[in-house]
This record gives C-alpha cells, structure tokens and sequence, in this order.
C-alpha cells in the first residue's frame, strides 16, 4: 500500500508523520535551528525505512518572516490614482491617544509602486481601457533595479479580471514572477485582496527554499508534495496562493474532530489556538490589517508557550504578552537567559523533548529561586510551591478564554499539550466537555496527512 | 493584593473590553475598572452612559439598555450604546456604529433617531415590541435589524460566560481586590505626574464662525484643572458635559505620551468646569453631531495647548485639528459620509505622519469598491496630498486628497476645519479645500466653513484636507 507522508511545519519545530493503510507507522519531531529540514526528513525515513508517494504539509513556518521588514524588492502596479491608497489604509500605531501617532509600514516600498491608466467599474464595464503602453517604461525601470517580483492590483478585478489577466499576462511572459490572485465576486474590499497578493510576492523567496527542502528531503517531484490552503484546498500553490498556505492548517485540526459540533482547543508545541466549530472568517487581521484568509474562524490564544515569566514593577512575577521565538527558545533548552511559559510547564507536567538539556533546566530553577526571593509577596514560596500555584493561574486563565470563546458543544483538545493539561483543564473549566483526541501528541503531523475517514486509532 | 492578581485582574478586565467598536466594564459600586475607547467622546461618555441607566433602571443580570440618546450618556446618535447587566452587579457597556450622516441641524431629533435609554433585552428576553418600534421607525439606520439580529445573541451569550467566569473567579472579583487595583492604577499616574512640570497657562481657541473657547488651565499637585469658564455658546457645536470631559482626558492621555488606564481613579485626576449652556455642555435640544466629532477635537486641541505651554519641551501645536467632513444626500434616501483626515502636526518628536486620524482609533476603513458599489459615485483618486505639510526642522504631516464624481444629482453637506491657526513662526501646512467641478470646466471653490448646496450628476468634487504644521 503507498505510504502517504504528513508534515506540519511551525516557526521552528516539524512534524512528521507516516501513514500506511490508515495507521500511523512513524512519527518524528524535530527543532529545525538544529536540523535542517531535509536533513531531517531523510533521516527520519531511513530510520523508518519506508518511502512515501506523496507527501501534505500543513505549514506555519512562513509566520517566522511575518516579524521582519518585508517587500524590499516587491513591485506594485495599481490603478492610476490610487498609488498611495494602500498606505493610507494602513492601521495607526498605538491604539490610544498620543502625540506622534504612526502609520504601521506598508508591505512593499512605495518607490515601487506604478500606477497605469485603466479603470473598471463597480458593475465591470471598462471604463478606461488598461493602457498596454505605459507597461513597457515600468518594466524597463524594473530591469534596471533588478525586481523581479510584480504585483497586480487593480479595483474591481473581481467582477471584471479582463485587465488584470492582461497585465498578468504581459510581465509573466517578460519572466516576471507575477503575484495577482484571482479574486471571487463576493470579495468587496479591494484591500484585503490587495495585501494577499503583496504577501504572497513576500512570502515568494522562502516558500520556494522551503518547497526545494522538502523535495530534497522526500526525493519527490513538486507536483507530489501538497499543501494545505484557505478553504481547505489541498494543492500545489501558485505563487499568487503562498499567503493562503498561512492558515491552511485549520481545516486540517477541524478534520480531526470526533464530532462536527466541536470546537477544537490545538495545544501544539510551539503554539496554541481555538478553532471555532461555527463560523468562518474571510479576513486576517493583520498587523498590516485585514488580509483576505477563507477559513474556519480561529483565535490565537493569549497565552502561548513563548509568553516570557516576567518579574513586573510591583515585584510580583507574571508572564508578558509578547511572544518570543523558540530561537534560542526556552531556558531549558540550554541557550536562552529567558524564562519561558514553557519551561514552566514542561518542569510541573513533568515533559520532555529532546532539545531540553540539564543545564538549561538547572538554569531556569535556578532563575526562578532568583525571582522569588526578590519578589516580598512571594519570597516565603518555595520553587515547587509557586510552580503550582503559577500553573494553576495559567491553566485557569487558559480555561477563562476557552470559556468566553466556546459557545456551544464539547471542546475538542489537541495537540502535544493536550493530554498533560486535560485534567487540569477539567478541573478549572468542568462545565467544558472536553475530549481528548486520541492522536494528540501526534497531531499536528497526522492531520497534514488525513484523508477520508481518518487514522485509526 | 497580591501583584499575580493585580495582573490577572487587568488582563481579565482587557478581555471585556475587546467587544463592539469601544467598551467599558463597571464594578458593582458603578466604578469604571477599564474602558476602551474609539473617539474622544468615547472616554467620557461611556461612564455616564451605565451611570444613567441604573439611575432609572434595576439592571440585572441579563438585561440590556439601549441609547443613543446624548444627553444620557451617548455619543452621535448614528452609535448605538448597550448597558449590559452582568452576575455579581457588574455591567458592560458596548458601543457600535453605524454609517452618521451630517446634518446642518438646529435641534438633536433634526439628525437621526434619538434612542433614550430603553430596555431591549430583560432578563435575556428580547422585547421584541420596542425592538420592532426602532426598526420600523423611518430615522432608524437601515442595517440595523441585521446587525441587531447577531449582535444581541453574542452579547447574551457573554452574559452567561461571564456568569461562569464569576462564579469560578469570585475571590478575585471581590470588591477589595477591585478597590487594590484601581489604586494602583492611582499610583502609576502619580508617578508618571511627579514627573512633569507644573504650571498654568491661558489659551483661547476662536474659530473662524464666531464661537470662543477660553481655557485656564492648572498642571499642580498631581493634579489638572482645566476651567473652561468665559467659553461662549454655539448653535453649530454643541457637546455635552460628558464629552468634554472625555476630549479634556484624552489630550492628557495624549500628551503624556504613554499609555495609561481609563478608569475611575484615572479619570479623577481631572476637575473640568465647563460653563451650562456653553458650546461645552449644552442642552436638550441642541445638536451634537458636531460637537462629539469636531467639538472634541478642538477642545483637546485647546488642552493640548495649554498643556504645551506648560510644558514646552513636548510642544505641539495641532493647527487645523478639527475634521473635514461632507455628505452627499441621494434622492434615494442613501446618504454618503466622509470624515478627511488631516496631515498631523510635527512635534519635538519628530514629524508628523500624513493624513491620520489624530482623534479617532477606528478599526474599519472605507474600501473605493465598496463606496462605488453601494453609492452612486465613482471615486477617480485618493492619494496623500504632497507637500501640503508645513516646512521646518519636522516636517509637518501632509494631508489627504480624494476626487470624487457623482453620478446622480445629490446634496453636498460640508464642513472645514473651523479653526484654522495660522502658525506664527510661519511653518503651517496648506488650508483644507473643497472644489466642485461642473460641466466638466466650471470650478468653484467652496470656501465657506460650512454649507450645503445641491450639485448636478456628473459633477466631480476635489476635496483636499489640510497638513499639519511643521515645527
């Protein structure tokens, strides 16, 4: 029988998974600051010593570039006189009042922004033909400054795409990488659509260097590795399509439900969400602002295994709303000074991976036995005594969201967390149904893969 | 208190806050513990809106009031404000808006439906007669069935989560803890006061139509007396004792530069006199559309002033601060708005960006494809207007430039900004301007502060707002 591979690839762990006749033959994970993707990958099939045919992926890896500066060499053509609207409809940073109020940065540059003579309007007629000559200067000027990625985005393409196809078409066949994705007709804001396609031509290069590690890593043409895509398409991603790869790993969790009325509570490892049983969403809210994203309504959690322990103004210890990244990652994994939410959960579930070392754990006790002896509220507490009482405001602040995000049905929990906290989960929350996946630990990886009917368990 | 639960509780009242377009949870003493605000008026009203309705109303768990009404506690009447009983005698106050329309108005019931507070829900029951009673009325906003429709069930459905909430949470929720941490909320505005100078100063803002702001301001003690006495009244903008209060916290805010907590204790820090019957804190049936939106703005313009002087290392003077605004009324009923963001004033800080709304956080923004879509018009351009922003060592924001065509004859409503300060050193930015086209040829330049005139179908309008000044 063909063995199917599936991969879930986060900022900085990948899983991977073997499936054979519907049960899962193997299944690795491993922190990609350590090992390279295809590295990886081969190793784990030589241990495993089977060859899959095909392989899915379900991928968050591109999130890692989301916190980067973006679209250096991105070009944008758009219709002739809205060559600044994409700026101006940028969100304002902060959220409250001050007096230097700012524009968060736009996603390409705005020294390569065209605008040609074309206009459709709102019912589709052309009300200015698309100008074909005044391309050929925006080419030549992209020549010269070596940009080799072109983004189209002209108003109302959705219900006429005749000018857009055109333009499309002109700088592909100039060997321009063209980012210009179809839009549907009931999409009736230019702006998320615009910014779709501006991500994709960000996400351009590293969706390629990752596709190249996989084929490396599986020794499998492109049209065999699959990915998961808004509106739980599985394919081969034109470029247009690589920002709808960003949340295509939704459908792939709601999948794996044992009932369609549940929401389901993914406690994967580097990260934890809530993907609504009801509801979907058409838009991303964006640190850029809304970004079109077709998918099942998910919340990203509040708390997450990166949220740092913090020792606040008023001497007590608390966990920051700022993410960090698992690179270094957590102080017990031996490289960070930073103590993470989760090594305090690793240490009281009593969990461990690989990259966990004994130096990083003494660290981190050691920090910690800092910490409260310079906080007067906690410094009585032994190390033991305030882990407990810290995971038991953890989890109870996790069951909190839970509880405003759930409306109806039982919670399906999943993922590497998933049966650790269950108990503690009930405990806090008992009202909650909760049900725990029978492949939680696995997850991730074995959902990238599912197909009908599922992995038996 | 102990810190984890300070935290905990800031983080839980957060929670609560990020619902509807601005938010505010109160105690059960009627405490504001947090609020979440849009627009200036937000800050001040939000309060007062829960304070009013539990002055008439026993509000209990699962009970919702509606208004819009305000003089009791609203903002423009096209937001609508929903008090919200919770368990344990805590209420919820959620604001959302629908689209305003500008009305040149002598009296408040001239601009829309005015909604004083009305129970629309009791005991999560939906008062399915006065329900229909708004929607059937021929003011009531046209999508608000709909919206009503989802929104009411998700607010009940919060009311029973935070009902479980408290249950499990009660310990924490308990007045003391309440009491710990609006104090110290106190404390962390009172360092951060013990910080910055102390002082007067005297300022005046007088726009273009006649009306005068007067301003007394005191920075001393820890404390922000801002006396509005000798301020004239107006019949064209009018705002209420609330809003002002709102607008005179969010310059401090602002002006502060950091962010702080609203709630009760910070609130207090403030003591607002404002004359009755002045633009400032008007009454009953003066129109306040004008007032909540352009109103505030100027008067936290005005504080921002006083405040500069007082402090002059953090100087800014705002310039046109209040808002450009038209409207064009269709035959059909369909009434477009637009607010024009001005380009913001260069500070000390550096310059200032370009076409930002200064005093407003408003998450949602106009699409071109949904405005052509729904209205008859096609809009030709949008861009930043260039070089409109006034020169100096910080370059003053540029302000915005739309060009619109309408394509069926219309009603234009405007308003300019009314106080258009000339910098002395000479750094201002351009002057916001409206230009109407007919004919393809004829330009006319409409230089009133405000007006109203009807335009011909084809007709092409060039609005431009105005940029900020340089420093």
């Amino acid at each position: 029988m063909p063995v199917l591979a599936g991969v879930s690839l986060g900022p900085s762990f990948v899983e991977v998974a073997l499936i054979e006749e519907k049960e899962l033959k193997a299944f690795k994970r491993f922190y990609l600051p350590q090992t390279a993707l295809s590295t990886g990958i081969k190793k784990f099939l030589e241990e495993a010593q089977l060859k899959p045919v095909k392989a899915q992926v379900s991928s968050r890896f591109l999130e890692k570039i989301l916190g980067s500066k973006l679209g250096g060499t991105v070009a944008q053509v758009v219709t002739q006189g809205f060559e600044t609207w994409p700026v101006l409809r940028q969100p304002t940073r902060p959220h409250y009042f001050e007096l230097n109020p700012l524009r968060q940065d736009p996603l390409a540059s705005q020294d390569l922004v065209f605008g040609v003579p074309e206009r459709i309007s709102s019912r589709g007629e052309i009300l200015k033909p698309l100008d074909m000559q005044s391309l050929k200067p925006i080419h030549e000027k992209l020549q010269l400054m070596e940009v080799k990625k072109v983004v189209i985005n002209f108003l109302h393409s959705q219900i006429n795409p005749e000018h857009q196809n055109r333009a499309k078409a002109y700088f592909s066949e100039l060997g321009y990488q063209v980012f210009s994705a179809t839009r549907t007709e009931s999409s009736s804001d230019e702006m998320p659509a615009w910014k779709e396609n501006l991500l994709s031509a960000c996400f351009a290069g590293s969706f390629e260097e990752l596709r190249e590690e996989l084929k490396k890593g599986f020794d499998l043409p492109e049209t065999d590795i699959l990915f998961w895509m808004d509106q739980g398409r599985l394919a081969q991603p034109a470029p247009e399509n690589y920002a709808s790869t960003l949340h295509g790993w939704t459908h792939t969790v709601l999948q794996s439900r044992t009932e369609k009325s549940q929401s389901v509570l993914f406690l994967e490892l580097e990260n934890w969400f809530f993907v609504d049983a009801q509801g979907e969403q058409e838009y991303w809210e964006s640190p850029w602002g809304r970004i079109k994203s077709q998918n099942p309504r998910f919340h990203r959690l509040r708390l997450q295994p990166s949220c740092e322990v913090i020792r606040h103004s008023s001497s007590g210890l608390g966990i920051s709303r700022e993410e960090l990244s698992f690179e270094p990652g957590p102080m017990t994994f031996g490289r960070s000074v930073r103590p993470l939410l989760f090594d305090l959960l690793t240490e009281e579930l009593g969990l461990e991976i690989s990259t966990m070392t004994e130096a990083g754990r003494r660290k981190w006790q050691n920090t910690m036995i800092a910490f409260l002896k310079n906080s007067p509220d906690l410094s009585s507490l032994t190390l033991e005594k305030f882990s407990k009482k810290f995971m038991a405001r953890i989890l109870g602040q996790l069951a909190d969201e839970v509880r405003s995000l759930h409306k109806k049905g039982s919670v399906f929990v999943s993922g590497f967390w998933a049966e650790p906290m269950l108990t503690h989960l009930q405990h806090e929350a008992p009202e909650i149904d909760w049900v725990l996946d029978s492949h939680s630990s696995t997850r991730a990886a074995v959902s990238a893969s599912l197909c009908e009917g599922g992995i038996k368990s | 208190m102990n810190s984890m639960h300070t935290e905990w509780l800031q983080e839980f009242i957060g929670d609560w806050l990020d619902f509807g377009d601005s938010a505010a949870l109160l105690g059960p003493g009627h405490q504001t513990l947090g609020l979440r605000y849009e627009t200036l008026a937000d800050i001040g009203t939000l309060g007062v809106a829960a304070q009013t309705v539990v002055k008439y109303f026993s509000l209990e768990e699962g009970d919702v009031v509606l208004l819009n009404d305000p003089y009791s506690g609203g903002s423009t009447l096209s937001m609508m404000t929903f008090v919200v009983g919770l368990a344990g005698g805590f209420s919820w106050v959620i604001r959302t808006g629908f689209r305003p329309k500008l009305v040149m108005s002598k009296k408040l019931e001239e601009e829309g439906l005015r909604i004083p507070p009305t129970p629309l829900v009791q005991k999560f029951e939906m008062n399915s007669l006065i329900a229909d009673a708004i929607y059937s009325h021929p003011q009531c906003p046209p999508t608000m069935k709909r919206r009503m429709t989802s929104l009411i069930p998700e607010i009940l459905h919060k009311v029973r989560t935070w009902a479980l909430l408290h249950n499990s949470r009660s310990p924490l929720l308990k007045t003391s803890n309440l009491n710990d941490y609006l104090q110290a909320s106190r404390s962390h505005l009172e360092a951060l006061l013990s910080e910055v100078a102390q002082g007067d100063a005297r300022v005046e803002t007088k726009l273009e139509t006649g009306e005068l702001i007067k301003l007394k301001l005191s920075l001393k003690n820890q404390q922000l007396f801002l006396d509005f006495s000798g301020t004239g009244p107006s019949q064209r903008i009018c705002m209420t004792d609330a809003a002002t209060i709102g607008a005179c916290f969010g310059a401090f805010k602002a002006f502060l530069n950091t962010e702080i907590p609203v709630n009760s204790t910070t609130l207090e820090f403030l003591e607002v006199t404002t004359p009755l019957g002045s633009l400032l804190n008007s009454k009953y049936p003066s129109p306040t559309f004008r007032g909540m939106t352009e109103g505030c703005a100027l008067v936290a313009s005005t504080v921002i002033q006083g405040l500069s002087e007082v402090m002059p290392q953090r100087k800014i003077n705002l310039g046109a601060s209040s808002p450009l605004m038209i409207s064009l009324d269709f035959s059909d009923q369909r009434s477009f708005f637009d607010v024009l963001p001005s380009g913001v004033s260069a500070s000390s800080l550096g310059d200032g960006s370009d076409a930002l709304h200064f005093w407003t956080r408003n998450r949602l923004q106009n699409s071109v494809e949904e405005i052509e879509r729904y209205f008859p018009l096609r809009i030709h351009h949008v861009g930043i207007r260039g070089k409109s922003g006034g020169q100096g060592k910080f370059r003053g924001g540029n302000g915005v430039i739309k060009e619109y065509e309408v394509l069926e004859a219309a009603q234009l409503n405007w308003v300019l900004p009314s106080n258009k300060i000339a910098d002395k050193a000479g750094l201002s930015g351009q002057s916001a301007e409206i230009i109407l086209i007919e004919d393809n040829k004829t330009r006319i330049h409409l230089d009133q502060i405000e007006g109203h005139r009807k335009i011909l179908k084809g007709s092409r309008l060039i609005v431009s707002s105005s940029g900020g000044h340089g420093f």
